[in-house]
C-alpha cells in the first residue's frame, strides 16, 4: 500500500513538474511580445484589421511602406470573410484601442459612422478626395460631408461564356462588345440547358449568377428597371422593394430557377466551380474571378453585363474601404499608412498589381483605359470593368441600417429561388426590415 | 455528506475552478443581462438604460415568437432522437464481439469532424441540384430531393446532420456508463431467466442514471445553443422554418448592431433551458 | 461475460450498416481531397465508379497545406493549446466536483446553480465583454488570452460531480480515520478511482478546444497562433473556395484525434476493473 501511495507521489510530481514547464513557455509567449515593443520604443504600432483574401497585396504595400517610414510598424490582423463583420464588431464594441485601422465595406459606412467607429479623415488628408478617386467611391465613403473612410478598391461584373457548349449547340457566340438585353440572353441560356445522360434531369445550364441570392449582385436587375430599394431617408422599404417593379425585376429571378430552369439552384460558394466543371454555359461573374478561370483548362470567352430591353443599363459594384478607428491612439501613423495605401500612386499601384482587383484611384483607371497590355482577352476584361464601374455601376442603397436590410433581402432571395412567390417574399422581407429600421429614427438628419 | 472539520476545506477545493468560472464566464454572463436593460445611442458613445424594454419589444415582435416556437420543436424532436440513438448505440458498442474496437473507432470519426466542417461537407451533399445523395436518390430511380431548401425538409435535414456528428459523442460518455456496471449482475440475473428488456430494465438503467443524466442534460443544452448549422447551412430560411433564438441572437448582436435585443434573448433562453434541465433532472433522479 | 458471441451476425451488419451512414461524407472528403481542385465537382453527377474513385489522383493539397499554408504550426497550436486546456481543466473540475460531491457547506445550491450556468451561454454572445476583459489584462495575441478564460468547465465540474456521487462514503470515511489529508484523499484515492470518467473529461474538453472558432480568432492575430478551425475558415473566400485543401484539412483532422483516442480506449474497458466498489 504504501509503496502505491508512493508510486502515485512520484507520478504527481512528474505531473506538476510538466504543468510548470508547459506555463514557463506560456509565459515565453506572453513576456517576448512585451520585450519586443519595449525594446523598439521609437515605433509606433499600427494595428490593421484587414480581410485575409488580401494578405498579399497588403503585405506588399506594407513592406514598401517601411522602406520610407522605419518608424511606423503596421501589422495585419487578418480575418476570414464571413467572420470579419463579427470580428471588428467584438473589438468596436469592447472599444479596444488595439485596433488602429479597418476594413469597412461600402454599405457599411453609414453604419459604422453612426454607430461612431470611424474617424473622419478630412483633418488627416491634405488633398481633395474627389482628385484622386473616382467620384463613387467617394461619394460611397462619405457620411455628413465628411469622408470618413478612404477607397481601395472596387468590383463590377461581366458574362463569362463557355464556348465549348456554345459549340456544342451550335448557337453563335456573343461579340465582346455587344450587350445582350435580360430576354436575349434568356432565349440562349434556354438552348444550352440540356440532360446529357438521358436520366430525366438537367446537367448543363444555361446562365447562373456568380454571388447566388447576393444583394449585391441581384440588385443589378431592379436598377436595370429604375427601383429604389429605400426611401431616401433610409428608414422605409415597404413600398420599394415591394413595389410592382421590385416585384417585376425579382419575378425574373424567380423564373429563371422555377419557370424556365436554365438556373441551378446551388449557392454562392458552388457556383464558380459549376462554371469551371462546363456544367454552366453562360455565368455573370465577378472582375475577379479572372484568376482562376485563367488556372483552368476551360475554353472561355467574355461579354458585356445584360439589361432589361427598353430600360436602363445597370451594372453591380461594391468596394473595401478602409477607416481609422475613432478608438486608436495611433491615428497620426495610422493615417500616414492609410495614405500610401489608397492616395499615394506606389502604394495604391503595387494594392492593384499585386491583388488584381479594380482601382478607384484616378490615375490607375486612366492607366488601364490607355495602355495597350489591356487591349486583348484576357486582360481587356480589367478594361471592362475599370469602364463599366465609372459608367453604369449602381451604388447599394444607403442606409445606416444596410445590414438589416442586406440579411433579409438575400433570405427573401434565396425563398424565390427556392420557389416562394416573389412578392410573398418581398412583402414579408419588407415587413421586417422595416421593423428592425426604427431604431435608427433621428439618426439622419 | 461529509461535514469536514475545518469549514474552509470544501470552499479551497472550489477555489481555483471559481476564480476561472467567476472572471471568464460570469463576468460575462452578468454584463449580457446588464446590457439586456439597455439600448445603444446612436451618433454617441453610452447606453441608455431602457428598464424592461428590450423585452417587451420582443413579446410584441412576431419573429421573436416564430422563433421561440422553432427552436422547442426542433428541441423537442431532436433531444429525445440524440439521446435513445445515442443510448442503443452504447449498447451496441458494449457487445462483446471481436473487433469491435474497431466500430468504436469509426463511431467516434464524426466526433472528430467540428460543426462547420460538417456543415459545408453535408451541404454539398444535399445540395438539391447535383448532391452526391440525390444523385444516388436519381440512380436508384427516386426523385431528387430538395432538402435544405424546402421549408418541409429543412429542420428535419439539419437534425439529421446535428445527430451524424452528436450521436457518437454522446454514446461514449453513456459506453463509459455501460463499462461501469458490474458483469456479475447480468450473470447473476442470466441464471435467474431474466430477458434481455427486463435486464436493460432492471440492471442497466437504474445502473447508469447518473450518466445519462449528464448526457441528457448536456445534450439538452447543447442542442438548444445550437445554431451553427443554421446559419452555415440555411441562414434560419426558408422562410424563417430554421429560424431558431440563438440564430436571431447572434443576428440582433453582429448584424442588427443591437446588443440589448441579442442580450434579452439570451437571458430569455438560459431561464427555458434553466426550466427545461430542472424537469429532466428530477425525472432522473437516482433512486438510492 | 453478458453478450454471448453466437447470435452476433446481427450485431455485425447493425454496425457495418452505421458504419456506411457515418463514412459516406467522409469517404467523399477523402476521395475529393486527392482530386485536382478543378475535378471536384465534375463526377458529383450523375452517380458513376467516378464519384467515388478519382480519375486522376494528386496530392496538391496535402502539400499545399503543410508548404504553404503552415499546417504544421497550426496543428502544433491546435495540440498544444488544447493539451493545457485537458491538463488543467482535469484538475480544477475535479477539484471542484469533489467538493460538491462529498462535502456539505454553506451557499452549495447556489454555487452550483452558478456552475451550471456557466456552461448555458454561446461563447459568441458574451465575447464582447470578454473580449475587452482579454485587452485590459493584456492577453491579447498571447497563449494565456487563448487558454486561461476557458480552462474553468462548467460541464466537467458536472460530469465529474456525476460520477463521484456513484462512489461509496465509506471509502472516505475509513481514510479518513486512517489519518489521511483531504488533498491525499482527493488525490490517493478519488483520482486513481476515476480513470474512465477522466477520460471522458479530457475529451470533452479536446473536442470543445478542437471545436472552437470564434474566440481563438478574435483573441490572436499572429499567425503563430492560429488554431485548426480558423485556418480552415480560410479556405472560404469571397471568391472562391479551396475545397481539395478543405477536404484535405478534414481528413487530417479527423485522424489526428482519432489517433489519439484509440489508445485511451484501453480506459474505458478497465472501468470495469473497478465495479466491485459500487456494490
Amino acid at each position: 500500500m504504501t509503496t502505491k501511495i508512493m508510486d502515485r507521489r512520484i507520478k504527481m510530481i512528474t505531473c506538476m513538474i510538466l504543468i510548470l514547464t508547459l506555463l514557463t513557455s506560456c509565459g515565453k509567449g506572453g513576456n517576448n511580445k512585451v520585450q519586443e515593443s519595449e525594446s523598439d520604443s521609437s515605433t509606433t504600432e499600427v494595428l490593421f484589421i484587414a480581410y485575409s483574401n488580401y494578405e498579399e497585396p497588403l503585405k506588399n504595400v506594407v513592406d514598401q511602406f517601411k522602406k520610407s517610414n522605419p518608424e511606423i510598424n503596421v501589422k495585419l490582423e487578418l480575418a476570414p470573410f464571413n467572420q470579419l463583420m463579427e470580428t471588428i464588431e467584438i473589438k468596436m464594441g469592447a472599444k479596444t484601442e488595439d485596433v488602429d485601422l479597418l476594413f469597412v465595406d461600402s454599405p457599411l459606412v453609414v453604419n459604422y459612422a453612426v454607430k461612431g467607429y470611424l474617424e473622419p479623415l478630412d483633418d488627416y488628408f491634405s488633398f481633395d478626395p474627389k482628385d484622386v478617386w473616382a467620384d463613387e467611391a467617394v461619394n460611397g465613403a462619405t457620411y455628413q460631408d465628411n469622408l470618413v473612410a478612404a477607397p481601395l478598391n472596387s468590383s463590377s461584373q461581366v458574362l463569362y461564356l463557355n464556348k465549348d457548349i456554345f459549340k456544342e449547340k451550335g448557337v453563335p457566340l456573343p461579340a465582346e462588345d455587344e450587350r445582350m438585353t435580360w430576354e436575349e440572353t434568356i432565349e440562349i441560356a434556354k438552348k444550352l440547358t440540356y440532360d446529357t445522360n438521358n436520366d430525366g434531369h438537367n446537367d448543363v445550364f444555361g446562365f447562373s449568377f456568380d454571388q447566388v441570392d447576393r444583394a449585391y449582385q441581384l440588385l443589378a436587375l431592379s436598377d436595370s428597371l429604375g427601383v429604389e430599394m429605400v426611401s431616401e431617408d433610409g428608414l422605409t422599404t415597404d413600398g420599394y422593394i415591394n413595389s410592382p417593379e421590385a416585384v417585376k425585376a425579382f419575378q425574373f429571378y424567380y423564373d429563371l430557377f422555377n419557370t424556365w430552369g436554365v438556373s441551378p439552384k446551388i449557392d454562392r460558394e458552388e457556383s464558380i466551380d459549376y462554371f469551371i466543371s462546363g456544367k454552366i454555359a453562360m455565368f455573370l461573374g465577378a472582375n475577379h474571378n479572372l484568376p482562376k478561370l485563367e488556372e483552368s483548362d476551360l475554353n472561355y470567352g467574355v461579354t458585356l453585363h445584360p439589361y432589361f430591353e427598353g430600360h436602363e443599363v445597370a451594372t453591380p459594384t461594391g468596394a473595401w474601404n478602409v477607416g481609422i478607428s475613432k478608438y486608436s491612439k495611433n491615428k497620426e501613423a495610422a493615417a500616414k499608412f492609410l495614405e500610401y495605401l489608397t492616395a499615394d500612386l506606389e502604394g495604391a499601384k503595387t494594392f492593384f498589381e499585386v491583388g488584381g482587383t479594380l482601382p478607384v484611384h484616378l490615375e490607375l483607371l486612366d492607366y488601364i483605359a490607355n495602355d495597350p497590355q489591356y487591349d486583348d482577352f484576357p486582360n481587356n476584361i480589367i478594361r471592362i470593368s475599370a469602364k463599366e464601374s465609372q459608367e453604369t455601376a449602381v451604388s447599394r442603397p444607403k442606409t445606416p441600417g444596410y445590414l438589416e436590410w442586406e440579411t433579409n433581402m438575400n433570405r427573401a432571395f434565396e425563398n424565390i429561388k427556392n420557389g416562394t412567390d416573389p412578392k410573398e417574399a418581398l412583402d414579408n422581407a419588407a415587413e421586417e426590415i422595416d421593423r428592425l429600421l426604427k431604431k435608427y429614427e433621428g439618426v439622419t438628419e | 455528506m461529509i461535514e469536514a472539520r475545518d469549514k474552509k476545506v470544501p470552499y479551497l477545493f472550489l477555489f481555483p475552478a471559481f476564480v476561472g468560472l467567476l472572471l471568464f464566464k460570469l463576468y460575462p454572463i452578468f454584463s449580457a443581462i446588464i446590457q439586456s436593460l439597455h439600448t445603444r445611442i446612436f451618433l454617441g458613445e453610452e447606453l441608455k438604460f431602457v428598464g424592461l424594454n428590450n423585452y417587451i419589444n420582443l413579446f410584441e415582435d412576431p419573429v421573436f415568437w416564430n422563433s421561440l416556437k422553432v427552436t422547442l420543436k426542433f428541441n423537442l424532436v431532436i433531444n429525445p432522437l440524440q439521446i435513445v440513438l445515442a443510448l442503443l448505440l452504447a449498447l451496441l458498442l458494449n457487445a462483446n464481439i471481436k473487433h469491435i474496437a474497431i466500430f468504436r473507432g469509426i463511431n467516434f470519426v464524426p466526433v472528430a469532424v467540428s460543426v462547420p466542417t460538417a456543415c459545408i461537407l453535408w451541404k454539398i451533399m444535399l445540395s438539391p441540384e447535383q448532391g452526391v445523395v440525390n444523385s444516388i436518390l436519381v440512380a436508384l430511380g427516386m426523385n431528387p430531393q430538395p432538402f435544405l431548401t424546402s421549408s418541409s425538409q429543412a429542420l428535419g435535414s439539419i437534425i439529421a446532420i446535428a445527430s451524424w456528428k452528436g450521436v457518437g459523442y454522446w454514446a461514449l460518455f453513456l459506453l463509459a456508463g455501460l463499462q461501469e456496471i458490474p458483469p456479475t449482475l447480468y450473470e447473476a440475473s442470466s441464471i435467474d431467466g431474466a430477458s434481455r428488456w427486463q435486464q436493460f430494465r432492471v440492471i442497466t438503467y437504474p445502473m447508469m442514471k447518473r450518466s445519462l443524466t449528464f448526457v441528457v442534460v448536456s445534450d439538452t443544452v447543447a442542442n438548444m445553443l445550437l445554431f451553427a448549422p443554421m446559419y452555415i447551412l440555411t441562414s434560419g430560411g426558408p422562410n424563417k422554418s430554421t429560424n431558431v433564438l440563438m440564430l436571431e441572437s447572434y443576428n440582433s448582436a453582429f448584424l442588427y448592431s443591437d446588443m440589448g435585443r441579442a442580450s434579452a434573448i439570451l437571458v430569455i433562453m438560459v431561464l427555458i433551458t434553466f426550466i427545461i434541465i430542472s424537469i429532466e433532472s428530477k425525472l432522473l433522479k437516482p433512486e438510492y | 461475460m453478458n453478450r454471448q458471441s453466437g447470435s452476433s451476425w446481427y450485431i455485425y451488419i447493425i454496425h457495418i450498416f452505421v458504419a456506411l451512414v457515418i463514412l459516406l461524407p467522409l469517404a467523399f472528403a477523402l476521395v475529393s481531397s486527392f482530386r485536382p481542385l478543378n475535378d471536384i465537382f465534375k463526377y458529383m453527377s450523375p452517380v458513376t465508379w467516378k464519384t467515388f474513385l478519382p480519375t486522376q489522383i494528386t496530392c496538391d493539397a496535402y502539400v499545399n497545406l503543410f508548404r504553404e499554408r503552415g499546417f504544421g504550426r497550426i496543428f502544433f497550436n491546435t495540440f498544444y493549446v488544447a493539451f493545457v486546456c485537458v491538463i488543467f481543466g482535469v484538475i480544477l473540475g475535479s477539484m471542484a466536483a469533489f467538493a460538491f460531491a462529498f462535502f456539505n457547506f454553506k451557499g452549495k445550491n447556489v454555487l452550483f446553480l452558478l456552475v451550471l450556468i456557466t456552461f448555458m451561454i454561446p461563447a459568441e454572445l458574451v465575447a464582447i465583454p470578454l473580449y475587452s476583459l482579454i485587452d485590459r489584462l493584456g492577453w491579447v495575441d498571447t497563449y494565456y488570452g487563448l487558454i486561461i478564460p476557458v480552462i474553468a468547465n462548467g460541464l466537467v465540474i458536472f460530469l465529474y460531480r456525476q460520477f463521484f456521487m456513484d462512489l461509496p462514503k465509506e471509502l472516505i470515511e475509513s481514510a479518513r480515520i486512517d489519518g489521511a489529508s483531504w488533498i491525499g484523499i482527493y488525490w490517493d484515492i478519488i483520482m486513481p478511482l476515476s480513470k474512465p470518467v477522466t477520460v471522458s473529461a479530457m475529451l470533452l474538453i479536446f473536442i470543445q478546444h478542437w471545436e472552437s472558432f470564434m474566440w481563438p480568432l478574435v483573441a490572436t492575430r499572429s499567425k503563430e497562433y492560429r488554431v485548426v478551425q480558423v485556418a480552415l475558415s480560410d479556405f472560404t473566400t469571397e471568391y472562391a473556395t479551396y475545397w481539395n485543401e478543405m477536404f484535405a484539412t478534414v481528413i487530417i483532422s479527423v485522424i489526428i484525434p482519432v489517433m489519439v483516442l484509440l489508445p485511451l480506449q484501453r480506459y474505458f474497458i478497465q472501468g470495469i476493473t473497478h465495479t466491485s466498489l459500487k456494490e
